[in-house]
């Protein structure tokens, strides 16, 4: 049986772990609302260009550039986002088990290359016998653009030289901020759109060619981006809901504890007064 | 027709200009081009320079980094990375 002071110090523990899970709820909130605005503003452009490219690529046809041939799967890299930091939830192994998920059903490949962002994909996967070509933690801050364009031709060069030949995203797409969805999503090559989609007549200067080559690096820069901005916005949502449960839980097992202690307390009050009328008794007769 | 057209400067992080402007001149890559309100469709890539946009009697000069240029009729989109005022 506990004693008083036992129980008291527990309510106290476990309001101060409440006091930081409300904080981090509070922060997780502030966080997503700036994440959501960053999305909002980055789908302009993102729009714009996939326009053009579409415009481009169906005029241009499938064979007019390397990154919109398909060349003999055999070869594929999964880029992997998560976040860097924990507490939030199942956000980052719904990411992991999508991820080994897609690994399992394409064990026949003859080869799977990892590109891990984020740190704890590289926590989870570094001792699980996979190759691991390239890891990189998110770092502090909103995601950038200059980032994703690092990442981005990174993973173009590398496809040009042929270490893989097909290239997926996963990642975790901002629904709202209590839902997110896991994405797998091809990066490369890049599905052409149908034929005659959208295509205006424009005079293209330099060339047509000149400007497809140019934009269809710049396109997996937007896409890589683009993942970024949600997966944070996820993070922040994920962590949001987890720590609001946190600190219903917490709620609940205060208001548990003090009804337990003021039990306790008023048990040891009634003792005592027994106590003293017994001692009262005792002493008249 | 119109003596204006619609100017949209857009990069990554936002959407920087949208306005009725009158005239603009941009650096493309094979030179600086100007554009009038019902210009021809005329898709381009930019290089990095000054652009300058005309709105009544202002006249606004902006620095942008390599990108593109989508005008069509009564519109023109400027695609670029950076932008320094």
């Amino acid at each position: 049986m506990p004693n008083l002071r036992d129980i008291k110090r527990r309510i106290k523990s476990v309001k101060s772990t409440q006091q930081i899970t409300k904080a981090m709820k509070m922060v997780a909130a502030a966080k997503l609302k700036r994440a959501h605005d960053d999305i909002t503003a980055a789908r302009p452009y993102a729009q714009k260009m996939l326009d053009i490219m579409n415009s481009l690529a169906s005029i241009a046809g499938h064979d007019a550039h390397p990154l919109l041939s398909k060349r003999g799967d055999n070869k594929i890299e999964l880029v992997i986002i998560t976040s860097d930091r924990g507490l939030c939830g199942g956000f980052n192994s719904n990411i992991v088990r999508a991820a080994e998920g897609f690994i399992a059903s394409n064990a026949g490949r003859s080869g799977i290359t990892l590109n891990l962002i984020g740190k704890k994909a590289k926590d989870y996967f570094k001792r699980r016998g996979l190759t691991i070509r390239q890891e990189r933690p998110l770092g502090s801050g909103r995601p950038n653009y200059s980032t994703a364009a690092e990442i981005a031709k990174e993973i173009v060069d590398s496809y040009t030289k042929e270490i893989f030949d097909e290239t997926y995203l996963v990642y975790s797409e901002f629904k709202s901020a209590l839902s997110q969805k896991t994405v797998m999503q091809r990066l490369l090559p890049i599905e052409p759109p149908k034929e005659g989609e959208g295509a205006a007549e424009y005079i293209y200067e330099p060339s047509q060619e000149a400007i497809l080559a140019d934009i269809l690096p710049k396109h997996i820069e937007v896409q890589t981006f683009r993942a970024l901005l949600e997966s944070s916005a996820s993070e922040h949502g994920a962590r949001m809901a987890a720590m609001d449960s946190a600190t219903k839980n917490a709620k609940e097992m205060i208001e548990g504890l003090t009804l337990k202690y003021n039990r306790l307390r008023q048990a040891a009050i009634t003792k005592e007064l027994m106590e003293i009328i017994g001692g009262a008794e005792a002493l008249k007769g | 027709m119109a003596d204006t057209f619609l100017l949209e400067i857009v990069t990554p992080t936002r959407l920087f200009l949208s306005e009725q402007v009158e005239e603009m001149t941009a650096p493309g890559s094979e030179g600086e081009f100007g554009v009038l309100a019902g210009h021809a469709a005329f898709l381009t890539s930019l290089k990095e320079g000054e652009l300058t946009y005309k709105k009544g009697k202002d006249t606004k000069r902006i620095t942008i980094d390599a990108g593109y240029a989508e005008v069509i009729h009564e519109k023109v989109t400027i695609l670029t990375e950076n932008i320094k005022e």
